[in-house]
């Protein structure tokens, strides 16, 4: 087993951190804050020409046929500009049709995905806001061969920009589970029901959208409605049990949250660091006392012990699957904890200036409370654990 | 309104102070360690002397007639000093509960000897199995079923149980219940020993805050004195702000426990809140002193000599005392949140029933 | 030890209490001038506005238990803060009482009080933070005239400002803290400008403000020359228990906790969870330990005794919880916790608060110097 990076992995962190620093500069960050979708369509267009976009998409739909490793290099490093972009949501859509999608649907959208043409998101969660299969409470209604859908989903990432959605919903009784058994991984089925994972297009009658400010201006979020949505046989993602796929896509969803919020974290930490060498207060670089020596080294520490969670999580996913739950909710639990504190200890290390809008640290603050709920808190996850250990 | 102590309830604390200087300095701790009963009758003789043992006992009965918040300041002396002698249950707790009772003759005989230093009282805690300094008690305050007994030392079968703290006297008791040996039944056995209880745990609180003071003391000299790199260690930041946490935590605790002292004294309405919370902050800033000081004293900390162990085990020991941190934490938790019992009224300390 | 108050004391309570019934709605209007504006002519009446100062000077002349009981049960029903302009009322109000001419006493006391004068502070430089004494805004004495040149940052309101309490240095050569001397200087000098700093909340309290050669007569002189340290630092007749704080701060929890039984966690109301039992409860222990450490504070005041440092340790307890209780709020939000409604952006604005009152490094040293006493570097 080999525990370290690839040379092209190496090389591909490099030239994302120098595109990210070029194309994508504080400045240029904040201008996109202010922009209704907040990324920026050229600059998304590029990432797609340099294959970031189809990372994980096979050779053979127009991706590079990478792996999850790869993605979470790509995925800190644009974490560490603070790059407003929906990569992430693309990426947790181009998974659900990796891993539940037929040949026909992957055939159909993964060149999208991978072009740039078409940006996916997640559409899981709901009003009660419970994470995974047991928050999934919308129900479809059955037309022939078709479900019907209305309702909402909440805290849809890039719900503004987002051409597709990949939606979890159940289908009420009467109708056979599909033939395969139930996984172990929590399948939460309720009696009667069948968990679905579907395929909804922006443009589909009866889809609409509404935007939420968020507190985080480099990301965006909303809410899906959906009101008489039409889905046929072909848009359902039936390669595996929905309860799994969902299951799964939380798991992804932490190791690629906790990769960009990790990115961000060493970003705020290098601003810091920066800072603490050229403001000079009592006739020293306030980086010479203690006080601040040992907090910025604290948080070093926490941001390297975290990488090697992350690592071996984006790894799993691939190579040993059966560990990734573990593997992402340890990892998950650290960084929203972690990044919490270095968030509030890089603006408070910055002191009067850490507060103003003008200087940047700020925005690593708004961003850490952006990622902490995400695919589920702290809190969450360590129930998760204690669970899985039967305690 | 005022939330301090008097003239004379400072001067009681000095008097103790100087009298523990001399008697109890760490040698005659640790002294004491080496000894069968690890209890020195001639040391409680000359206690009672200055009338810690009868503190809380009616002047009638040869005590001093004063309540906990006289008691509160004696008490932190006791912890700084790591003192071991059953005075908590023998002068805190047994002497009002035998007061409080409606058992006069119980009274009347046990009082004037606890006055006098003559008898030793050992008290089941609600909370715990083990019984602390049994083995040199005279007298047994023991729970039955619904009944609290008072049993004769030589009517109890006891088995000691080691622990962690050489000082600490551990013992499980068993008894045949006999009628003629009850103080109280039912509700009024439940009153006797939920004073009982709130009372040690305030105790205990004070005796943290002597210990969390002493620690902080010697944390303070070790580091003022020890050099490194040509400077007292207690010049660096990391280690001023260790200790500056530890001091505003003590001082929490302080805040704490000296309401606590007034809630016991005045049985208010929300003794048992604040009590709970004075044993839960006490507990930890001790806890958190015992160690921090063992971190800035380096490497030197772990050997027998120092005596800085000597204090640290009485914090483990004290926050283990009639109701551990946890325990006390899921009863403040349970009156915050079921009963909401309001542990802050402002301006003024409601008056119980 | 006693917590009563006496019957006089417990009728003030009650008057006040009264008057809160008739003159404050419920809920408190939040960004109403004209609600501020009739509530302060109301508290003016009653003189409690600058509560603390001497009734020859339009003030209440209330002592230490009364400004504490005033404090206290205002802050429980969460009412505006006593007075619109917090920097005249609670720094040069009471400067100019203490230090100023008879004049400058006529001058600017009944219009601070009547809300006719709005004040800000000028100490803070750009390269001058915590180490304030080595401020470098220059004031140099022509005539009857100091003519002033240089910058102050985060001066709060001096956009809104119609004076600024200036901290200059009148003399350069000599140790940084006895070369500084305070002036009370008109916003509308010519040469001052003033420039919005935005914070990350989206809003500008704070300020730039800029001197270009700014003249101010001798007569605007507070204290004497060199003695702007003293003017500063000196005891205001303020009693110092911090019960506003903890006050609000139980407010903030009791939100908190209601908060929590409408939130769930893990699927289980949160209030029924342990972690969120564990933390509200040491919230709950540690914001009355800042109210009974303040009593304690009080009782040394009423006893006379000067104050020490001990403000360290509730201020540097503030920071800590204010964090703390951002945090658990943000949990029990959940996936809201992204959004930008009011209750996510008041998580920002602690960090403005904690900053105002130094940073808790800067507490912890000034508990571990100078009541500890351990070695300064």
């Amino acid at each position: 087993m080999n525990f370290g990076f690839t040379e092209e992995q190496d090389f591909l962190r490099e030239s994302v951190r120098k595109l990210v620093e070029e194309r994508c500069p504080m400045p240029e960050v904040r201008r996109l804050m202010t922009t209704p979708d907040a990324y920026s369509p050229e600059l998304w267009s590029e990432m797609a020409a340099l294959g970031w976009l189809g990372l994980l998409v096979p050779e053979e739909h127009g991706g590079a046929g990478l792996g999850w490793v790869d993605l979470v290099v790509l995925l800190e490093e644009t974490g560490r500009g603070l790059l407003p972009s929906p990569l992430l949501s693309n990426a947790l859509a181009t998974t659900a049709l990796l891993r539940a999608g037929s040949r026909d649907q992957r055939r159909r959208w993964l060149p999208g995905l991978a072009d740039g043409s078409t940006i996916g998101t997640l559409a899981l969660l709901e009003a009660e806001d419970v994470q995974g299969p047991s928050g999934i409470g919308l129900e479809a209604s059955v037309e022939g061969e078709d479900h019907l859908l209305s309702g909402s989903k909440h805290f849809v990432a890039d719900v503004g920009c987002a051409d597709l959605f990949v939606v979890a919903y159940r289908e009420p009784s009467g109708r056979e589970p599909s033939g395969r058994e139930p996984s172990g991984r929590g399948a939460e089925e309720r009696p009667g029901e069948t968990l679905r994972l579907a395929l909804v297009p922006a443009d589909r009658a009866g889809v609409c959208v509404e935007r939420i400010p968020s507190l985080d201006e480099t990301k965006r979020t909303g809410t899906l409605r959906l009101e008489g949505v039409r889905i046929a046989p072909e848009e359902r993602l039936e390669a595996m049990p929905a309860a799994d796929s969902i299951e799964l896509l939380q798991d992804c969803g932490s190791i690629a949250v906790t990769a960009e919020a990790l990115g961000a974290a060493e970003g705020a930490l290098a601003l810091t660091v920066q800072y603490a060498k050229d403001r000079v207060q009592f006739g020293s670089p306030i980086g010479r006392f203690q006080g601040v020596k040992h907090r910025l080294s604290d948080m070093w520490v926490d941001t390297e012990s975290i990488k090697s969670l992350l690592y071996y999580g984006a790894w799993s996913i691939e190579g040993s699957p059966e560990e990734l739950p573990r593997y992402a909710s340890l990892a998950k639990a650290y960084i929203a904890d972690a990044f919490t504190r270095i968030g509030v200890d890089c603006v408070q290390l910055h002191g009067a200036v850490g507060y103003t809008i003008e200087y940047d640290i700020q925005l690593y603050l708004k961003r850490s409370k952006w990622v902490r709920p995400l695919f589920g808190d702290a809190d969450h996850h360590r129930d998760r654990l204690a669970t899985r250990r039967g305690l | 309104m005022e939330f301090d102590f008097t003239e004379d309830q400072r001067l009681l604390q000095e008097t103790v102070r100087e009298f523990l200087a001399g008697e109890c300095p760490v040698e005659h701790v640790r002294s004491l360690w080496e000894t069968e009963t690890g209890r020195s009758p001639e040391f409680w003789a000359k206690l009672a002397e200055i009338g810690v043992p009868g503190l809380l006992v009616p002047e009638e009965h040869g005590g001093l007639g004063m309540d906990e918040i006289d008691f509160a300041l004696v008490l932190v002396e006791v912890g700084r000093a790591a003192l071991a002698e059953p005075v908590v249950p023998t002068a805190v707790v047994a002497a009002p509960l035998l007061r409080e009772s409606a058992h006069l003759a119980l009274a009347e005989t046990w009082l004037p000897r606890i006055a006098a230093g003559e008898a030793l009282v050992a008290v089941a805690q609600a909370t715990s199995p083990l019984v602390a300094d049994a083995h040199v008690a005279d007298l047994l305050i023991l729970r039955s079923g619904d009944a609290l007994h008072a049993v004769p030392r030589d009517a109890a079968r006891l088995t000691f149980q080691p622990s962690n703290d050489p000082s600490q006297k551990l013992f499980t008791v068993e008894f045949d219940p006999q009628e003629d040996r009850r103080i109280a039944t039912g509700a009024a056995a439940d009153r006797l020993e939920a004073a009982a209880l709130d009372r040690g745990a305030f105790a205990c609180a004070a005796q943290q805050i002597g210990v969390c003071e002493q620690l902080i003391e010697m944390s303070v000299d070790y580091t003022t004195q020890r050099k490194q790199f040509g400077v007292p260690i207690g010049s660096f930041q990391a280690v001023k702000h260790l200790v500056a946490d530890l001091k505003v935590a003590l001082e929490y605790a302080r805040s704490h426990v000296e309401r606590a002292a007034h809630s016991v004294a005045r049985d208010t309405v929300t003794r048992s809140v604040d009590v709970s919370m004075a044993k839960v902050s006490a507990g930890e800033a001790a806890l958190e002193a015992a160690r921090i000081s063992l971190q800035v004293h380096g490497a030197l900390g772990y050997t027998w000599e120092q005596d800085l162990h000597v204090w640290m085990r009485r914090a483990w020991t004290l926050d283990l005392a009639w109701g551990s941190t946890a325990w006390h934490r899921e009863r403040l938790a349970a009156a915050l949140f079921e009963d909401a019992l309001p542990a802050a009224s402002f301006g003024f300390s409601p008056q119980a029933g | 030890m006693d917590f009563h108050f006496t019957p006089e004391e417990q009728a003030f309570r009650e008057e006040i209490r009264a008057f809160l019934d008739a003159h404050l709605p419920d809920p408190v209007p939040e960004d109403d001038p004209g609600f501020l504006r009739e509530w302060n002519r109301k508290l003016r009446e009653k003189r409690w506005v600058g509560f603390s100062w001497p009734r020859e000077w339009g003030g209440g002349g209330g002592d230490l238990i009364r400004q504490f009981i005033l404090k206290e049960e205002m802050a429980a029903r969460r009412a505006p803060a006593l007075g619109l302009d917090f920097m005249g009322l609670t720094w040069v109000g009471p400067a100019i009482i203490a230090h100023g001419t008879d004049a400058q006493k006529a001058e600017h006391l009944e219009k601070i009080l009547d809300d006719e004068e709005h004040w800000c502070t000028g100490y803070s430089e750009p390269d001058v933070g915590s180490d304030l004494a080595a401020l470098q805004c220059r004031a140099v004495l022509e005539g009857d005239e100091y003519v002033i040149n240089g910058q102050k940052i985060w001066t709060t309101s001096a956009h809104v400002a119609s004076h600024i309490f200036l901290l200059v240095r009148t003399d350069p050569t000599v140790a940084k803290w006895k070369g500084i001397t305070c002036l009370l200087v008109p916003m509308d000098s010519p040469g001052i400008e003033v420039r919005p700093i935005e914070n990350l909340s989206g809003k500008a309290s704070f300020n730039q403000v800029f001197f270009n050669d700014v003249r101010t007569p001798v007569g605007n002189r507070l204290g004497a020359e060199g003695e702007g340290w003293r003017v500063v630092m000196g005891a205001l007749a303020n009693e110092r228990s911090g019960i506003s704080e903890s006050t609000e701060m139980q407010r903030h929890l009791d939100d908190i906790r209601e908060l929590a039984r409408r939130a769930s966690r893990n699927g289980r109301p949160a209030l029924e969870d342990d972690g969120v039992r564990r933390r509200l409860s040491d919230m709950e222990i540690r914001i009355e330990a800042m109210r009974l450490t303040g009593l304690r504070h009080l009782t040394d005041q009423l006893r006379g005794k000067p104050s020490g440092s001990e403000t360290a340790i509730n201020k540097l307890q503030r920071g800590i919880l204010e964090f703390e209780m951002s945090e658990l709020e943000l949990e029990l939000l959940g996936s809201a916790a992204q959004h930008q409604g009011l209750l996510q952006r008041q998580t920002l604005a602690w960090h403005g608060t904690v900053i105002g009152g130094g940073s808790p490094n800067i507490q912890r040293n000034i508990i571990a110097e100078r009541i500890l006493g351990m070695p300064r570097k």
